[in-house]
Parts: C-alpha cells; sequence; structure tokens
C-alpha cells in the first residue's frame, strides 16, 4: 500500500484546473468522429453539431458522470491471486506500449522486428517478476497479418501470463472479440463483467478529439464492464498548450469528456483517468522525456484524485537506444516522480516507446520495487519505536542479535538484481555491468517459468472465435 | 521611400501587423510586387530559416515568422499571378497514406511559400492514388512526401511506385522527409532528395530544379 502522495498543487490550484475544464468543455467542446458517440452525448445533453462532429458538454453532465463512475474498481486476473482492488491509494506497475514493432534480440543485441515469440516471452518475463502487476500487451507481432494482430498479441499474452491483461482496441469489432475471449477464459460475459481480468488504455487525440475506433471500443468495453483508462499523450507546446496548467486542463478536459461519454453509454462504467504527457522539442517538435513531463503526470493524478478517481501514466520508458545510464536515470526519475499514479505503465521500453527489451524490463522491475518499498512508509507504533531494545543495547552496543531485530530485519527490503559485491568480488565474477546481469536473468527466468496455461476446452472456445474475427477483418482486406 | 529592409525585419521579428501594415505602404507606393516579394520577404524568411539552422531560432519563432510572411504573400499572390510572374517553381506536397501528422510539413509549406514557390498542399493521409491524379492534372517540379512514423513510411515507397506505373515519376523530383526518415532510406527508395528540417527542404528544393 503507497503512502507516497507528493503534493504539487494546491487544492484551490487543482479546483481552478477543475473550472478551466468546465469551461472548455462547455464553450470550446470536443470533436467527436463516431455517430455513436455523438448520439450518446446528444441524448445526454450536449449540444452537438453532427457537420463538425463537435459536441460541447455542459457542466452537470460532467457532476454527473462524476457521481456515477465508481471509486473503487477491480483489476482481476486469471489467476486470482493476482486480483487488485485499484483507487486512488496504491501504487501499481505495468508494461509499457503499445504494439511496439521492435525488440533487442536476447542473442544479438540488436534490435529487431518484433515477432509473436517474442510477445509470448514478454508475458512470461512480466509473469514472472515480482513487481509487475498488470501486463500491457506491449510488444507487436511482425510476422502476424496486420488486421489480426491486434486479437493474436492479445490471446498470446492471456496464455502466457497468469496476470491482468491490459490491451488497447483500435475498433468497437476488435473490443467485441476481446470481450468474448476474456469471457471465454473466465466462464462467460457476466462472469466477466463480476471478475474483470481485462482492461483497456484508450487514447484521445489531443488536443480535446476522439477517434471514431477508439472510442466505440471504449463504449463497448464500458457496457461489456470493463475499465478504461483514457490515456492521452499531449505533447506540451504543440498539441497542448506550452504552459503546465493549460496542458493540465486539456488533458483534464479530454480526461473528463471521456468519462461523460463512458458514463451515458453505460451508468457506472468503471473508468480510469490518465495521461502521459510530454514536452515537445522546440527544434524538431519532437517527443521530450524530463522532469516537466514527470511533473505533469504527478499533478494530473493529484486532480484525478481531487475527484476520487485512480489514475494511470506512463513513463515512456526512457529515451535512450540502449540499457545506459540514461536509461537507469530516466526510468528512476519518472517513476518515482510519478508515484502519485495508481497504475504506472512504461516498464521495458526504450526510444521513447520504440521498441521493448526483456533486460529492461528486469532492471525496470528492479527501480519499481525500490519505488515500491520506499512509497510504502514505515510503521510506528511501541514495538517499531523500540524504547525498551533501545535501552537494552544500550549506549554503543549492537543491534544484530536481538529477538527484535530477527522479528524485523526482514521488513529491510534488500536490491535483488544490483550488484553490492566488494570490487575484488565484482572483478572475480566476470565484471558485469548491470545490463549483462539483467541479460542473464531473463534466460534464466525463460528457461524456468511456465505461467499455467489457459485450460484446453477454453483454448479450442479461443481458436474458434480467432478463426471468427479472422474471416472478417482479413475479408475487408481483399 | 520604403524601406524593404524594414519588411525584412518585421518577418525576422515574427511582426504580422508590421509586415502587413509595410507591405501595404510598399504597393501604394508603386514598388512592384516582385520586388517586395524579393527584397523585402525572401531574405527575411531565409534569415529566419538560417536562424533556426544555428539553434538560436526553435519552431515556435519559425512559425510566427512564417505566419508573418503568409499574411503579406496573401496580398501580393493575386497581383503576382495577374503580371504573370513566374514561381520560383511548382511544389506537391502531402502526407503520406496512413499518416495523420503533418506540423513539419506545414513549416515546409510556408517556407517554400516564402521563397516564393507555388506549392499545392494535400494535407494528411493521401494515397499513391491521389497523388498520381494530382501529378496527372498539374505540372510540378517537385513532389515532397512526409511521413513521422516507421508504420507509414512504406507507404511514400508504394507512392513511388504508382507514379512510375502511371509513367509519371520522370516529370518530377521527389523529395522525403518527417522525423525517422534519413538520407539513406531516401536514397535506397529512390527518392531524388531528402531534407531533415524545412529550411533545409527549401535549399534542396532549389537544389534540385536547378539541376534539372
Amino acid at each position: 500500500m503507497s503512502k507516497a502522495s507528493l503534493s504539487l498543487l494546491s487544492e484551490e490550484e487543482i479546483r481552478a484546473i477543475h473550472n478551466a475544464s468546465l469551461q472548455v468543455l462547455e464553450n470550446t467542446g470536443i470533436k467527436v468522429t463516431s455517430r455513436k458517440a455523438l448520439d450518446i452525448l446528444k441524448e445526454a445533453g450536449a449540444r452537438v453539431d453532427y457537420e463538425k462532429n463537435l459536441a460541447a458538454i455542459p457542466r452537470n453532465l460532467v457532476e454527473e458522470a462524476l457521481r456515477r463512475a465508481p471509486k473503487t474498481i477491480k483489476f482481476c486476473a486469471r489467476n486470482p491471486k493476482y486480483d487488485v482492488l485499484l483507487d486512488k491509494k496504491g501504487t501499481y506497475f505495468m508494461t509499457g506500449g503499445m504494439d511496439l514493432p521492435y525488440v533487442t534480440d536476447l542473442e544479438t543485441g540488436e534490435r529487431r522486428t518484433s515477432t509473436i515469440e517474442d510477445v509470448a516471452r514478454w508475458a512470461r518475463i512480466a509473469d514472472y517478476l515480482d513487481n509487475i502487476h498488470f501486463v500491457y500487451v506491449t510488444l507487436g507481432a511482425g510476422d502476424v497479418p496486420a488486421k489480426m494482430q491486434c486479437l493474436t498479441q492479445f490471446v498470446t499474452t492471456l496464455s502466457n501470463t497468469e496476470k491482468h491483461v491490459g490491451h488497447e482496441a483500435h475498433s468497437a469489432r476488435e473490443a467485441q472479440y476481446m470481450v468474448e475471449i476474456a469471457a471465454a477464459i473466465v466462464g462467460g460475459k457476466e462472469e466477466l463483467r463480476k471478475r474483470p481480468i481485462i482492461s483497456a488504455m484508450q487514447m484521445p487525440i489531443s488536443p480535446l478529439m476522439f477517434e471514431e475506433g477508439s472510442i466505440e471500443a471504449s463504449i463497448e468495453f464500458a457496457r461489456a464492464g470493463i475499465p478504461v483508462a483514457y490515456l492521452d499523450e499531449p505533447l506540451a507546446m504543440e498539441t497542448s498548450p506550452a504552459t503546465l496548467a493549460g496542458t493540465l486542463v486539456t488533458t483534464n478536459s479530454e480526461n473528463l469528456a471521456g468519462l461523460v461519454i463512458s458514463e451515458f453509454a453505460s451508468p457506472e462504467a468503471a473508468v480510469v483517468f490518465g495521461s502521459c504527457a510530454c514536452t515537445a522539442d522546440p527544434s524538431s517538435g519532437a517527443i521530450v522525456e524530463s522532469s516537466e513531463a514527470n511533473l505533469l503526470n504527478l499533478t494530473s493524478a493529484q486532480i484525478a484524485h481531487y475527484y476520487g478517481l485512480p489514475f494511470a501514466t506512463s513513463v515512456h520508458g526512457s529515451q535512450s537506444k540502449t540499457l545506459d545510464a540514461q536509461a537507469g536515470y530516466e526510468m528512476t526519475a519518472g517513476v518515482n516522480q510519478s508515484l502519485n499514479a495508481n497504475i504506472i505503465m512504461g516498464l521495458g521500453v526504450l526510444d521513447s516507446g520504440g521498441f521493448g527489451s526483456l533486460e529492461k524490463l528486469v532492471v525496470d522491475n528492479e527501480i519499481a520495487d525500490g519505488a515500491l518499498r520506499f512509497a510504502r512508509g514505515l510503521e510506528v507504533n511501541d514495538d517499531t519505536l523500540a524504547v525498551d531494545i533501545i535501552h537494552k543495547v544500550g549506549p554503543g552496543g549492537i543491534f544484530l542479535g536481538e529477538k527484535h531485530t530477527l522479528k524485523h530485519y526482514k521488513e529491510l527490503g534488500v536490491p535483488k538484481l544490483s550488484d553490492r559485491d566488494s570490487f575484488e568480488a565484482w572483478e572475480k565474477k566476470g565484471a558485469k555491468p548491470i545490463d549483462e546481469v539483467a541479460k542473464e536473468k531473463v534466460k534464466e527466468i525463460l528457461s524456468i517459468h511456465k505461467p499455467a496455461p489457459i485450460a484446453e476446452e477454453v483454448q479450442g472456445k479461443i481458436s474458434q472465435i480467432l478463426k471468427r474475427a479472422e474471416a472478417e477483418f482479413l475479408k475487408e482486406e481483399s | 521611400m520604403v524601406n524593404l529592409n524594414e519588411i525584412n525585419k518585421g518577418v525576422i521579428e515574427g511582426n504580422s501587423d508590421k509586415v502587413l501594415e509595410l507591405v501595404k505602404v510598399a504597393l501604394d507606393n508603386n514598388v512592384p510586387a516582385k520586388e517586395i516579394l524579393d527584397k523585402g520577404l525572401i531574405p527575411g524568411i531565409t534569415k529566419v530559416g538560417n536562424l533556426f539552422e544555428t539553434g538560436e531560432y526553435f519552431l515556435p519563432e519559425l512559425l510566427v515568422s512564417a505566419e508573418a510572411m503568409l499574411g503579406a504573400l496573401e496580398l501580393l499572390e493575386p497581383i503576382l499571378s495577374q503580371a504573370n510572374v513566374a514561381p520560383t517553381g511548382k511544389y506537391l506536397i502531402g502526407t503520406v497514406q496512413g499518416d495523420v501528422h503533418d506540423i513539419g510539413k506545414n513549416i515546409v509549406v510556408m517556407m517554400l511559400k516564402g521563397s516564393g514557390w507555388d506549392v499545392m498542399d494535400m494535407g494528411v493521409d493521401v494515397s499513391p492514388e491521389e497523388f498520381c491524379s494530382a501529378m496527372k492534372e498539374n505540372d510540378f517540379q517537385i513532389l515532397g512526401l512526409s511521413a513521422l512514423l516507421t508504420t507509414t513510411m512504406p507507404s511514400a515507397v508504394k507512392t513511388i511506385s504508382a507514379l512510375k506505373a502511371a509513367g509519371l515519376r520522370d516529370k518530377v523530383k521527389i523529395m522525403v522527409g518527417g522525423a525517422p526518415t534519413t538520407q539513406e532510406w531516401a536514397s535506397k527508395i529512390g527518392a531524388d532528395g531528402y531534407a531533415p528540417d524545412a529550411p533545409s527542404a527549401v535549399r534542396v528544393a532549389r537544389a534540385l530544379i536547378e539541376k534539372s
């Protein structure tokens, strides 16, 4: 349980951003290129212009949507021991995303096209690592036909981890198939409602736009009882204002708009607020991950918590192209400066989400471990204050042999992957830098770890579902 | 007397009002539109491009200066076409199929226009067929293809193939650009030119038509 709560926005400032967002939604509105979503908004009472695909959302709709939104959301898993009850406290880590076309080759270290085998390996490693709570379908499968990639990657991931699986759907049909597949695993659509073993990250397009496939998928998920996180990716000064507060306003407006659509598509739909903001490089317009980006994510979390809602962010993974010092410090800064967030995505990714790295996933797990232990805080009570023991040991004494020490010492976590040897010992063991150690760990995990497979009859059902999807999606291509 | 240098300064400062005002005064004083363009606007936007390349100006400055210049161009264009003044060249540009990114392309368009080019911007997500149609209906010296995603770079290749199939490839020089693109890739796919940013795109474009 995380006690970490860095507050960089006062409540007054949060209210100012909230009011600014209400103004934006009422006067500027949002663009939604989906007839279905516009109809939902119109029926709810928004002012809709069907020709321009614009909707102005009055504040009473926002207030009603906030009332309807559940404040605790179940993130269940194939194996119930991994079930999580998500709320505005607590910090959980998730692998990065989405559909990354490349991965680093374990043997050559080179970046190459990712395959369905890589997707499976990724899920197995994520399944093994203690500090990855949710498994996002990070890697794309270049050896699968484009239109079947999403579903195939999704099924492969579900088959190779017993933890909660996250994904992104690009259309209502894709979402419906994902729901069918998940329902087959838990034993029916009603069972899935009670135990949603999947969730979706759907991305608004900053500023203030919702694309047809994405928002219609969101609507399907809302109706099926699947949690949806609206994760935008504004580039401050490009797709959001150059001011941080202005970016918080556009992000918050996008989240509130997504919430309104979800809650009026299906009351009490489970919605997580989200954002993975960055700034734009003033020379090239490209993404910059930075303290400013982390600051945006942390303060966005504060705003979501003001509404009582959980918040998801991504730390983008690091802009470095290799597992080096930059990757280490960017990831550590990103994770620790985002600790207010309830879901932190982005583990295992390099090049700002250009490609995945199994070695980095192992290192990021270590960074997450440190962050979680830090965020746990400490317990203050008579036993832990240890006044009696301090008296017993006395000035100049030693605590190592005390029963109190024996009782408590395991609470002091120890980093597992990081090297702590003496110089000589380190040299003797091969003088390995951390990326080499991580690579060995990956190979070790792959050789020993086998997540429980999906039951055979269910596998059969899933194959049938995939065949139907293939017939539908690939037929469109030809 | 109108000092055309003042117009240049206005462009470099990104001062739209000043530029528009001074251009109007110049026109009222019967300074030929072509002279205003050549001596009052083009040097200004060229200087802006240089400042960008040396890292003194960044995208915001580039855009604001380009806006100032475009405002003036709107006044000058009807006069220039009436007087049958030849543009620097004719340029067709668009973001390739599957890609909706356009900020970079838009800056290239502004810089080209500011350098006297006649630019037709086809927008985003332009299919190879659409490029071919536009090529058939007009004479362009250069076709510029912009792609910001590694996954849409293949659309540039498809566009070049479509032009070949339609017998149009030899009629135009092709330039490519966009964050993931490189000179190496441009050469590999048979493009005639590549530029990493808008100011160099203008230089490459000029070099391409001077060659032919």
